[in-house]
């Protein structure tokens, strides 16, 4: 096989995009079944409540009502997550404003909302906790019987720790700390996420926004007690994910008022809903402390942070567990890692895009510019000093670093966005002019992927005219995996890419998955892809030497054509039926629960340079540079897409978005694009993206997964460069005019 | 029909505001009056003598456009220009823009500086109103089952330099404070000054303290600080989803000055 | 005697149809729902992220802040009446040929936007893009892919002439 790649690393065309610029690509809100009903919620006035009664009567009288979903008639429906709770469809304790307390399915959308204001409800409001803080506190008000405490440990926070941090923090030449604060952020895609539902009498087809559609698969089989073979949830088309649409309620009412009233029902979100019952990043308080030597090594790490994951969060959705290794950012010598996952009575938290590293990075890297400031280093030498490299054991659990090129992504980042030439020094601005002051700023990270590595499968299959089928579970959500999937199943084959024909979003039809997540798609569901491919074209070679009587070292199969000893043979000639391959990834090697043996990541730098007004506190992007190693970039339109998105949506977390509620109330105060303002045209920088190539060699052609690092260093890289600019630091995104001007000490 | 409806009825030109609060449930009118069809009401003319008239179903994206509001009312011309989205610059109407009353509207501050007036008709009659008294409070105003159908800048005596801007959360926002400003020289002095801001009370407000604070006075550095410094005794801001009170109180000092600064620029060049 | 329904005669994509409609109703839901062109998205139906944008005599408009009844005998172009017999419109093909979309639920309206922008100045600096589209909201972030491909798109339209 030629060494050279015929589809992997070509800028191809998103295989989709006809359909999305046409019109014709399918969303979940664009499905119409003959018959549909329409489905609205009434959601929870009150931030915590227990229904003391629900009375439906006048709403069912309504012309055009079809059927009315409580919690008395939803009763031991539950689900579980990995990412929250166990939750029932319907819950009788409400733990925010806006939780659904009924679902109407009408003949359309304006009688289910005439009904929605007939039903009537005797709540019995219970105190209510709105920060995570306060909610950790032994006398909070408890939003579960168990307490608020969300983490995998039960009833306490999460505690990781090794060396001897009371030592190092002693024996330090540099101490440097912080509390920082971020904010809820939701993850405000485009598509608001909707449902249609059609039981037929016999099985159910579920358009879902989903990027789990076998989590939600299996959510339905357990609420609606069907078998999997009688689900089948589809999702080709979803309008932006982020992390936040995965396994919810929305689709189980869907699903639930199909089967009760045997009609198709639709139930989309408005934006309001698909702010606050959708899913958002939780919010933390983070108090952090480094000790360091004046050689400039960072020698301990002490992490205390509280993480808002709502009414029905885990710790997944705040903490995470630690996992994908917020040690692993510098080699801390010592540490410790205090962790407390709280529910509050705000809407529920999932993993958005990058998970904690956003918060963890706004704090970490301040701190970490602080200390080399304090030693008199730059910002570019403490954190060479203090990172892993390749082949690096690191701590705790000694899991060896993989290809982890971090010279040449600091490198790279300092000279693309003319850092040298712009840092004047700490104290210094790049340039300050009449109102004016300019500063540059970097944060680093360290990217990861692979997680869920062994629930990734998928079938090829390789028909007689030298076509093939890629049948996969993996989920695009506009993260172009539909193209760069194809793209790698074509380049193992030997095939042009438009002889691949994806099947795929539809869980009747395809392999598992575990589902989009993580950074997980492309590594984890290309391997398995390139192992079908592999097994397919085995069995065509088993099959070519049985037909034609030949030994395995003759035969080849290449450019979707047999050659026995160099004899061109067609394909339709050795087979007559497709031959394929399945494959399933195996578990890879663990050092600890949960913690690969080999760690698998790129390095990230992101330098950011501001333009601060000193008498509006307005803060302006003026250049933003982002490098990330990506391993192989297997559609390197694709790359930049993610890296571009990542950066937009970090700057957006950094200084414009925030999700506010009312004080005493928990009501959200700006849940639409009138005052909740996500980056526009305008408003966007020009940000230069950069990718590197490492070649990561146990990724699929050498690539990672690339889409959520690229959000981590924003915070961080703004907040330096804010600093350098105005010579103050903010403890609290988003760095708002309001916040600039305060900590200026001018209002 | 809006004497005979009354409080039932709304009328809807662009849509751009009555449509999303008919959405929220803020307003539920029986009956929607469309009168977009009114293409009378759709014109800018300008007269040696009468001034500017701009009707009120006039689009802001026609305002955009318009060379002779450019020319004669640079400031309007500016406002509509940072005036939401292309889409609702189509849709939306000068008209719309005022009866909204919205203290945060952004075509009210440079009208108001130049003195405009509106006509109001109604069954009985038609009126003429100085814009200073049309707006009662937010959302509120003097209309009384009646139409606004043309907006009227007198023409200004003299040469005179006029500056609008706004500050919000991104590029394109409501206003967490606007503000016009509109100079007249003479000889290095200040001739006549008028300052208007939007979002920091209960209607756009004139800054009166500012203007008295210049007004006669020879203008450079000191005598604009010194003016702009009076702000806070002319606004009432609030603290709300946008800002909060100490926030706009301290830029709408900066605006000001920053403004009569830009607008003496102009002037001069 | 009140009346809560109205017949309307609209061209959608030079064709003209005839339909009941309730006076609430909006162009956006005509549309989708009454015509089936669901190529034009309800992002937040309310003016605010432009995904509804359609052309109202070749404006764009919000098509969900617009009563169906107000854009009687009127003229609309959807997405889906890009295309000509078939072949794209260059603005779309631009669009894929720059990776102008991720997702794709923004794209229709999208480029309804900068086909309107195109038409009234059909050489737009980068700045003129940017203020012109400010309306049609990202989360995907292809907003330097869409100033590409609109650039590129005037050139190639430009070429043509």
């Amino acid at each position: 096989m030629s060494g050279e790649l015929k589809v992997v690393g070509k800028p191809v065309p998103l295989r989709d995009a006809k359909e999305k610029v046409g019109g014709s690509a399918r969303y979940s809100a664009d499905i119409r079944l003959d018959g549909m009903l329409h489905a609205k919620i009434l959601g929870s006035p009150y931030p915590h409540a227990k229904i003391k009664k629900i009375d439906i009567s006048q709403a069912e009288k309504i012309g055009g009502v079809v059927e009315i979903l409580t919690y008395k008639n939803t009763a031991g429906l539950t689900y579980a997550s990995v990412e929250h709770k166990p939750m029932c469809v319907l819950e009788q304790q409400v733990r925010y404003v806006g939780e659904p307390v009924a679902v109407v399915a009408a003949e359309t959308e304006e009688i289910a909302e005439e009904a929605l204001g007939a039903i009537k409800v005797d709540y019995e409001e219970l105190p209510a906790v709105f920060d995570p803080v306060e909610g950790a506190k032994p006398n909070a008000p408890k939003l579960y019987p168990e307490g608020n405490l969300a983490g995998p440990v039960p009833g306490g926070p999460l505690i990781e720790k090794w060396g001897d941090i009371d030592k190092a923090f002693r024996e330090a030449d540099v101490v440097v700390e912080g509390m920082f604060k971020t904010p809820v952020q939701p993850v405000t895609p485009i598509e608001p996420r909707t449902c249609v539902a059609s039981w037929d009498g016999k099985e159910l087809s579920a358009w879902v926004s989903t990027q789990f559609p076998h989590r939600v698969k299996e959510d339905l089989a357990k609420v609606l007690g069907l078998r999997f073979s009688k689900i089948r949830v589809i999702s080709h088309f979803v309008g932006g994910g982020f992390g936040g649409k995965k396994q919810e309620e929305y689709p189980l009412m869907a699903a639930l008022l199909s089967v009760r009233t045997n009609r198709p029902v639709k139930l989309e979100y408005s934006r309001e809903e698909e702010t606050i019952v959708g899913r958002r990043r939780y919010s933390s308080v983070e108090n952090i402390k480094l000790a360091a030597k004046k050689d400039g090594t960072i020698t301990a790490i002490n992490f205390e942070t509280y993480y808002d994951v709502g009414a029905h969060g885990n710790f997944v959705g705040g903490s995470l567990g630690l996992l994908v290794s917020e040690f692993y950012m510098y080699k801390f010598e010592d540490a410790i890692f205090k962790v407390y996952d709280v529910n509050t009575n705000l809407p529920t938290a999932q993993p958005f895009r990058g998970v904690q590293f956003p918060a963890y990075l706004f704090g970490l890297e301040q701190l970490v510019d602080q200390i080399a400031e304090k030693l008199g280093m730059n910002p570019i030498e403490i954190r060479l000093k203090n990172t892993y490299k390749t082949g690096d054991k690191m701590k705790p659990y000694g899991a060896t670093l993989s290809s982890f090129p971090v010279e040449e992504c600091l490198a790279k980042g300092v000279k693309a966005s003319g850092f040298r030439e712009s840092w004047k020094g700490w104290g210094k601005p790049v340039r300050a002019e009449n109102d004016k002051r300019r500063g540059i700023g970097m944060a680093y990270n360290m990217g990861w992927t692979g997680w869920m590595e062994q629930y990734a499968t998928a079938t090829v299959k390789i028909y007689p005219d030298a076509t093939a089928e890629l049948i996969t579970g993996a989920q695009d959500l506009g993260t172009g995996s539909n193209t760069t999937l194809s793209q790698v199943a074509a380049e193992e084959l030997g095939l042009p890419l438009d002889n691949v024909k994806l099947t795929t979003a539809n869980t009747g039809l395809t392999t598992e998955d575990w589902g989009s997540c993580g950074s997980r798609t492309l590594y984890s569901a290309g391997k398995a892809i390139i192992g079908a491919a592999r097994k397919a074209k085995e069995a065509l070679i088993n099959t070519a030497c049985l037909r034609l009587n030949a030994a395995k070292e003759d035969v080849e199969f290449r450019d979707g054509v047999i050659y026995v000893k160099g004899k061109r043979i067609l394909l339709s000639e050795v087979i007559k039926e497709p031959v394929s391959g399945a494959y399933k990834n195996p578990t890879p090697k663990m050092v600890a629960p949960l913690y690969n043996a080999v760690y698998v990541g790129g390095p990230l730098l992101h330098v950011a340079e501001v333009e601060v007004d000193m008498e509006t506190g307005e803060i302006t992007v003026l250049r933003y540079t982002a490098v990330q190693d990506v391993g192989k970039a297997i559609n390197p339109l694709v790359v930049e897409g993610q890296m571009y998105g990542g950066a937009i949506q970090g700057l957006g977390y950094s200084l414009k978005e925030e999700l506010l509620f009312e004080k005493d109330s928990g009501k959200p105060l700006n849940p639409d694009f009138l005052d909740y303002k996500i980056y526009n045209f305008q408003d966007a920088p020009n940000v230069q993206v950069i990718m590197i190539e490492s070649n990561e060699p146990t990724g699929p052609f050498g690539a990672m997964g690339v889409g959520e690092h690229c959000i981590n260093p924003v915070a961080g890289a703004v907040a330096n460069a804010v600093y350098n600019a105005i010579g103050v630091r903010l403890y609290e995104i988003p760095m708002t005019p309001e916040r600039v001007l305060k900590a200026l000490g001018k209002i | 029909m809006l004497a005979q409806y009354k409080e039932e009825a709304n009328l809807i030109a662009g849509g751009t505001d009555l449509m999303g609060m008919m959405k929220e449930r803020a307003k539920t009118p029986k009956y929607v009056i469309d009168i977009k069809p009114i293409s009378a009401l759709d014109f800018v003319k300008w007269d040696e003598n009468e001034g500017l008239t701009i009707g009120a179903l006039t689009r802001v994206s026609t305002i955009v456009n318009s060379d002779v509001i450019k020319e004669k009312c640079f400031s309007l011309h500016e406002a509509a220009e940072s005036f939401g989205t292309t889409q609702v610059r189509n849709m939306a109407t000068i008209g719309g823009n005022i009866c909204r009353s919205s203290p945060s509207a952004d075509l009210v501050p440079p009208l108001l500086t130049l003195d405009a007036e509106v006509k109001l008709v109604g069954a009985g009659g038609e009126r003429v109103v100085r814009l200073e008294r049309f707006f009662r409070g937010p959302g509120e105003n003097v209309l009384d089952n009646e139409i606004l159908t043309e907006i009227r800048v007198p023409p200004q005596k003299g040469s005179h330099g006029t500056a609008f801007r706004k500050l919000g959360r991104s590029s394109e926002d409501l206003a967490k404070v606007n503000c016009a400003v509109r100079i007249m020289v003479a000889n290095g002095k200040c001739k006549d000054i008028r300052v208007v801001l939007g979002a920091v009370a209960p209607t756009p407000i004139r800054a009166k303290n500012v203007e008295q604070s210049l007004k006669g006075k020879e203008i450079n550095a000191e005598a604009i600080d010194e003016a702009a410094g009076k702000v806070a005794e002319d606004i009432s801001p609030i603290t709300d989803v946008r800002s909060n009170v100490e926030y706009r109180t301290y830029v709408s000092q900066i605006l000001v000055k920053r403004l009569i600064n830009e607008t003496i620029k102009r002037l001069a060049g | 005697m009140d009346n809560y329904e109205s017949v309307i005669n609209i061209v959608v994509n030079g064709i003209m149809h005839t339909i009941d409609v309730k006076n609430n109703w909006t162009l956006l839901k005509v549309l989708r729902d009454q015509l089936g062109l669901t190529g034009t998205k309800c992002g937040c139906d309310k003016g605010q992220c432009g995904a509804c944008t359609v052309l109202l005599n070749g404006k764009p408009v919000l098509s969900c802040l617009t009563l169906a009844v107000a854009a009687n005998e009127q003229e609309i172009t959807t997405i889906e009446g890009l295309a000509v017999g078939g072949n794209l419109h260059p603005l779309q093909e631009s669009f894929i040929e720059h990776h102008a979309l991720q997702c794709g639920f923004c794209t229709p309206g999208m480029i309804m936007s900068a086909k309107a922008l195109l038409d009234e100045n059909p050489h737009p600096s980068e700045e003129e893009i940017t203020h012109s589209l400010r309306g049609n909201l990202c989360r995907c972030g292809s907003y330097p892919k869409v100033v590409q491909a609109i650039q590129d798109t005037a050139k190639k339209m430009g070429a043509r002439k």
